[in-house]
């Protein structure tokens, strides 16, 4: 999952409180302000779902594409692009099986 | 009336939702020319916003034959048409209250008696088949059935039309038929927007539209009117086998994960199928509260549809009375989806052989007592 | 849950949505505006997160043009009610919406609608596009800009359009490993432009220090070259590219692999028609721009009475554009509520209706140089994803086009537009599909939407609501 060159946060920016959030059990770092989709990017965390076997991650980053769909806090279906980071908060990614061959 | 442009046909099918697309098929495979009129797109009313319920258990005991019948022959829709998504889930009807279990009680005697394979669940039995089941609320037990199942709307509208094609019937999309024509009481032809047809036969099968129709040559039955609605969610993985309905609506999985949620249809007077607001709040309040895992779904998509009610809750399967050669196939009442199959095999036997099949006299129209009066007056009409 | 009741609502808070805020403020106007953003600003102006401490420090020069219109949107608040961290539903009766904020549903009943949804990206797909690691380019401008992080890795961007320059420049001045920018059009017709932006020369400074943010780090930057395909495993790996010929169409044998670990596509913008379609305002296809838009007259006002749809969501013409739109819509709103002449407005309002013919020199270079041909479309291989929420492939689409089912509504059945994005990603690709297979135009309809046009968490209907009287329930 490492192998995933990470997006790197610019070091001039004096972003808000750092805290942790956990990505699949795993704890990654954010700072408030951020979105759950750039802390993942930050961690080198691409996929945020897989639809019946193509994985999809942050596309358009502006809430419109829904590729970023991730389980958040126990809430299915949620935008990691307009989602705020905030202590502790859980994210899941999502695998969605279908019931057969189309 | 010059302006319109003239078809012959041997019968003319008026809609084009499930029951007139079954008719209007099986009347083309036993040779006759057929033309399939619809003021719209074909499937784009009751039939395209269906819940896609193939049920037979919690029917009249006279539509139990038919939709037992139907089922037979949904069996062998996907190797005939093409792929439907015809998934024989089971249906699943929840007790929430002691009187609706006492009623289920006997009325699944009663429909394993007319040979249905449908049991009677305790609530433990009701909880080992949906685990999803808020644990919380009060159970009374259920009532399942097999061989009940669902199928994909829009799928199986797109089959229809390439095999309604290939069996070479006209179809015309936005075509609205206006009245039946008639000369000493037999039918001689159908006034529609842009063509006048002359044909011996026809079937109104025109839906919330099909009384209209035929107060234009004096004749009524009663109908009321409801609209339904379903909100669709998310795809998730694999959560309901089953079609289940309780006292607040009904809920199903289709293949691609989306549940449907359906409420019951509110009455509606003029035909029309916005969307309100209290669907969504219905939806939304009642329905965690018996499958709590909602509370965390997305819905994606909504959409409503009319269907259109007798007050008995059985269709009118009939011809019309004194008018030689006009049938009608209305008032499913919320449930024709099913039935679609069924209802296009015997009206295609009762239209060219003069009768249907199987015992249809407890869809006559003539229980709506103005059968008569309405058939002299017709009779008298040009 | 609580019902507002105001004159006029604004939807959309980019340069559209606050110029017309702002004069329905200055005209007394009560109104309310609505945006899904914590901060007014829209995509173009979107502001870093309030938490950052200095957030200009990433932000680009643009965002001057931002603070102004938020600071001038601050000083008309007095009779502004601002809904952040809101969407618009859905709508069940004329003069009503429903909205969605913190988990609560608010009817907002009102007399004057202005719509400005803005604009979203076009996507021409190639395949691999879905994998992970692709990005739009506005999508990846914005990680750096108003997020703060750059790419790590390999980046390489490719379409077409002033979204590709921009972001190619603050890519590299993010510091980021730029591998290449690959410019679907001529290098002659891109030249073009320059005679476009010299009507509106504001634009030259930003342009020249895109251009020499580029030059100044050898950015290697291609004219007339797309992307053949994208692949990888769990993500994008790596591209294939391709030389163009004048027709936008791949010229085969010129392919070439790069390695790369980040991808930023996009041909430009179109406008974003959601709820000005669920209003009913007339929507048409415009056969040049390759997109489809509302019908709206010269004060911005739709087909729909009372609505009004201004800005990149009416038809592209950028964040001066939009926002000399909003001034418009805003006056004209504000000028009918408040009971004055409207053919008074023309002497008015005659700053910004010159500046808006002023632009239209620049927009319409603009729409002449980079609008997609169909050569371009034919990056779509029969195996390429056109409906990225369910999976759908371009050649399923084709089939079922060349068995008659030639409109968006008739294609359904294979899942186009099922999706949560309600057809945002896909409606465009396939309406180009329907147009270069030779559909007749008149089968160029957009889909009809009915609420909710963005996915809704079932439990924010678990309360009970309060509607407006006269909807219906």
């Amino acid at each position: 999952m490492k192998e995933t060159p990470e997006f790197k946060r610019l070091g001039k920016i004096d972003r808000g409180k750092s805290l942790q959030i956990k990505v699949d059990g795993e704890a990654i770092p954010a700072f408030a302000g951020e979105t759950v989709a750039t802390a993942m990017l930050s961690a080198g965390l691409v996929r945020c779902q897989t639809h019946a076997d193509r994985p999809l991650g942050v596309f358009c980053n502006i809430g419109q594409c829904c590729s970023c769909l991730m389980t958040i806090n126990g809430v299915s279906g949620v935008r990691a692009c307009q989602t705020q980071v905030s202590p502790g908060l859980e994210i899941q990614t999502r695998n969605v099986q279908k019931r057969g061959p189309r | 009336m010059s302006s319109l442009q003239r078809v012959d046909c041997d019968a003319l099918v008026v809609g084009g939702g499930i029951t007139g697309c079954f008719i209007a098929l099986r009347l083309a495979q036993k040779g006759l020319k057929v033309c399939l009129a619809d003021k719209g797109p074909l499937f784009r009313e009751a039939s395209g916003r269906s819940g896609g319920g193939v049920r037979q258990q919690f029917r009249n005991k006279a539509e139990l034959p038919l939709a037992m019948e139907a089922v037979r022959l949904w069996q062998g829709l996907t190797e005939e048409l093409g792929d439907i998504e015809y998934h024989q889930g089971g249906s699943l009807r929840l007790h929430r209250t002691e009187q609706l279990h006492a009623e289920d009680k006997i009325r699944v005697e009663r429909e394993r008696g007319q040979g249905l394979e449908v049991q009677l669940l305790t609530a433990q039995q009701v909880r080992a088949r949906v685990p999803v089941l808020a644990e919380g609320i009060k159970l009374m037990g259920g009532t399942f059935c097999p061989s009940d199942g669902n199928a994909n709307p829009l799928l199986l509208g797109r089959v229809l039309t390439h095999a309604l094609i290939r069996a070479g019937v006209v179809i015309h999309s936005t075509e609205e038929i206006k009245t039946f024509e008639t000369v000493g009481g037999r039918l001689t032809g159908a006034v529609g927007s842009t063509h006048l047809y002359r044909c011996p036969k026809a079937v109104n099968a025109a839906g919330p539209w099909a009384r209209k129709i035929m107060q234009t040559i004096g004749f009524d039955f009663p109908v009321t009117f409801r609209k339904s609605q379903i909100l669709v969610t998310e795809p998730l993985s694999p959560i309901i086998q089953e079609f289940i309905s309780f006292d607040k609506g009904y809920l199903r999985q289709a293949k691609d994960g989306n549940l449907h949620l359906g409420v019951r249809g509110i009455p509606i007077a003029a035909l029309e199928t916005r969307q309100t607001m209290s669907s969504f709040q219905d939806v939304g309040s009642d329905f965690p509260e018996v499958f709590p895992f909602l509370s965390n779904v997305q819905i994606i998509r909504a959409f409503a549809g009319i269907t259109t009610w007798t007050g008995d809750g059985i269709p009118i399967l009939d011809t019309a009375p004194g008018i030689q050669g006009l049938w009608i196939a209305s008032g499913f009442s919320g449930h024709g989806f099913c039935l679609g199959p069924i209802v296009g095999q015997l009206f295609s036997e009762w239209m060219t052989a003069g009768h249907p099949s199987m015992d249809v006299s407890a869809f006559a129209w003539s229980r709506f007592g103005d059968g008569e009066k309405k058939a002299q007056h017709a009779a008298g009409a040009t | 849950m609580t019902t507002l009741r105001i004159q006029a609502v604004v939807v959309g808070m980019g340069p559209a949505g606050m110029a017309a805020a702002i004069e329905l403020g200055r005209a007394g106007v009560r109104t309310a505006l609505i945006d899904q953003a914590p901060l007014p600003g829209g995509q173009v102006y979107r502001h870093p997160p309030k938490e950052f401490r200095n957030p200009h420090a990433i932000a680009p020069s643009r965002h001057r043009t931002g603070d102004l219109l938020r600071q001038e949107l601050a000083q008309s608040a007095t009779s502004l009610t601002i809904l952040n961290d809101a969407v618009v539903w859905g709508g069940f009766a004329p003069g009503a919406l429903s909205v969605h904020q913190a988990g609560r549903i608010l009817e907002v009943a009102y007399e004057k609608l202005v719509i400005c949804e803005g604009a979203q990206e076009r996507i021409i797909p190639c395949p691999g596009w879905t994998l992970p690691g692709v990005l739009s380019l506005g999508g990846l401008q914005k990680m750096i800009t108003s997020q703060g992080i750059a790419p790590g890795g390999r980046v390489l961007l490719a379409g077409s359009g002033p979204l590709l320059v921009g972001t190619a420049a603050v890519v590299a001045r993010a510091g980021a490993d730029l591998a290449g920018v690959y410019e679907a059009v001529p290098f002659t017709r891109f030249m073009s432009l320059g005679i476009g932006v010299m009507a509106w020369p504001q634009l030259l400074p930003e342009s020249f220090s895109y251009m020499s943010e580029l030059v100044s780090k050898r950015v290697k930057f291609r004219f007339a070259w797309g992307l053949r395909s994208l692949s990888g495993d769990d993500r994008v790996r790596e591209a294939t590219l391709v030389a163009l010929d004048n027709a936008g169409a791949p010229i085969p044998g010129s392919e070439r692999n790069v390695p790369v670990d980040v991808v930023g596509i996009g041909f430009g913008l179109q406008p974003h028609v959601r709820l000005a379609r669920l209003v009913g305002c007339r929507t048409e296809y415009d056969f040049s721009r390759r997109y489809f838009a509302p019908v709206t007259d010269n004060w911005c006002r739709s087909s729909q009475p009372g609505v009004y749809v201004a800005g990149d969501g009416a038809g592209v013409g950028g964040a001066d554009w939009s926002e000399a739109q909003g001034r418009i819509a805003g006056l004209h709103a504000a000028w009918s509520l408040n009971r004055r002449d409207c053919d008074q407005l023309s002497g008015f309002s005659s700053e910004w209706v010159r500046l808006r013919r002023r632009l239209q020199f620049y927009v319409s270079a603009l729409h002449r140089v980079f609008t997609p041909k169909d050569g371009h479309y034919s990056a779509i291989t029969p195996d390429t994803v056109v409906c990225r929420c369910e999976g759908v492939r371009a050649a399923e689409l084709m089939a079922r086009m060349n068995m008659g089912e030639q409109d968006l509504t008739a294609l359904k059945p294979t899942r186009l537009a099922m999706g949560p994005c309600q057809g945002r990603g896909c409606e465009g690709i396939a309406t180009e599909l329907l147009r270069v297979q030779g559909t007749p135009p008149e089968n160029l309809k957009a889909l009809h939407l009915r609420p909710p046009i963005v996915p809704m968490p079932l439990s924010a209907f678990a309360q009970p609501t309060e509607p407006v009287p006269g909807t219906p329930t």
